[in-house]
């Protein structure tokens, strides 16, 4: 055996004076290894001669006293006083949370549209927010909340669009999406040239010679 | 019921007293809210377990509030206690928690030791305990001084290392039961042990 294998022997020998057989041979022809079996005994003996501190006369009483204190906290929240702390707490969050409720703190939704911009009564906005009360205004349709997030190409560039008001000469389509994600939509039925007009961009100009074609 | 069980047990009417009862046989008893088992648990555990967390933690008054603690433990989960390995086994690993939190809440709390200003590559502390060449002239003295070496010694090596080599060559508890307690392989026991004293005969040279 070589002398990394007695020494490992050595040091994890339950006793710093009795080895095995085989390491004892060893240890006794080799110096080097004698001496890690000396300074090891010696490094343990040194070790287990620190003084052993003991408990104090009074450990027992201290003992049983918090004993008794953890008992009582214990049993403390299993008698019908504790259930009734338990309740007059989840009472009381219940009452904070309807507070909170009820007083919109808990809510995300921002007003809408239609909060900033009431529609006025007997008329459309124009685009200089004048209104003009000649022209009835157009049937409000709410889509539902099921309603898919992906909406057809033509109809989310419709959408995107910040609510805007028809002009007097223009179709009357207006498509609405604020920014809280509630979709409205104000519509009319239009042509399908309207639609390609809005589409081309020449919606909402008065039309021009080049644009009439014969 | 359970005060009567135990004066049935006292005056040997049982099958066995509590001081004659087994670890595990107490456990059962104090399961069943007997008190006299537990103060026998206590009596039997309250000296090796001060005096191994006072090992750990160099605070005689911590040392002994972590004892209790540790017997508490063990009132409060006796219902949940299961005899897969020995009791001291058990209450070993209880009390080696209780002092590593303890340790490890120093730490963070940043606790300066006069012998421990230093700090190695891993962040230990690493004692500054330059040797005295002095000639002591009593030799009482010279133990005292010698015993007081090596418990600033053991104090200041890496908690992983000092609950290793306390429990191995203070509590003298052996490889296999030091890995339960403190849930390694006996093959990494025994390098932190191997690693400990290693560090020790550095600190303890004047001395061997």
């Amino acid at each position: 055996m070589n002398c990394t294998r007695i020494k490992r022997i050595i040091d994890e020998a339950d006793r710093p004076d009795v080895f095995p057989l085989e390491a004892a041979g060893h240890v006794a022809g080799c110096p080097d290894c004698r001496s890690f079996a000396d300074e090891r005994a010696r490094l343990r003996e040194l070790t287990g001669s620190v003084a052993r501190v003991t408990a104090p006369g009074n450990f027992n009483a201290l003992l049983n006293e918090r004993l008794s204190r953890v008992k009582s906290q214990r049993s403390s929240w299993l008698s019908p006083a504790g259930f009734m702390r338990l309740g007059t707490a989840t009472a009381g969050l219940l009452v904070v949370f309807i507070a909170l409720q009820y007083g919109g703190f808990l809510s995300t939704k921002t007003p809408t549209t239609e909060d900033q911009h009431p529609p006025v009564a007997g008329g459309e906005l124009r685009g200089d927010g004048s209104s003009s009360p000649a022209t009835p205004a157009p049937p409000v349709v709410r889509l539902p909340d099921h309603t898919p997030r992906s909406l057809p190409r033509a109809i989310n560039v419709a959408t995107s669009r910040t609510p805007k008001a028809t002009r007097q000469d223009g179709p009357p389509l207006l498509l609405v999406r604020d920014n809280n994600g509630d979709r409205t939509l104000l519509m009319i039925p239009v042509s399908v040239g309207m639609q390609q007009q809005v589409q081309n961009g020449s919606y909402g100009r008065q039309p021009r010679s080049s644009d009439i074609s014969y | 019921m359970a005060t009567v069980t135990h004066q049935a047990q006292a005056i040997g009417l049982g099958s066995r007293t509590v001081e004659t009862a087994s670890d595990h046989e107490l456990l059962a008893d104090i399961k069943d809210g007997d008190e006299a088992a537990f103060q026998e648990i206590v009596r039997r555990y309250r000296n090796p377990i001060t005096n191994f967390v006072y090992r750990m933690l160099d605070d005689y008054e911590r040392s002994v509030e972590l004892a209790q603690e540790t017997f508490i433990r063990v009132f409060t989960s006796a219902s949940r206690y299961q005899a897969n390995y020995s009791f001291s086994t058990y209450i070993y690993r209880i009390a080696t928690n209780l002092a590593i939190s303890e340790l490890r809440r120093r730490k963070r709390r940043k606790f300066v030791s006069l012998f421990s200003p230093y700090t190695d590559d891993n962040g230990d502390a690493v004692e500054l305990d330059p040797p005295d060449l002095n000639p002591l002239q009593d030799e009482s003295l010279i133990n005292d001084e010698r015993r007081k070496a090596v418990a600033r010694a053991i104090t200041s090596l890496p908690e992983k290392y000092r609950a290793a080599i306390v429990l191995r060559d203070v509590e003298g508890l052996s490889y296999d039961r030091i890995a339960e307690v403190l849930k390694l392989s006996e093959g990494t026991v025994k390098s932190r042990i191997n690693r400990a004293r290693n560090l020790l005969k550095e600190k303890l040279s004047v001395y061997i």
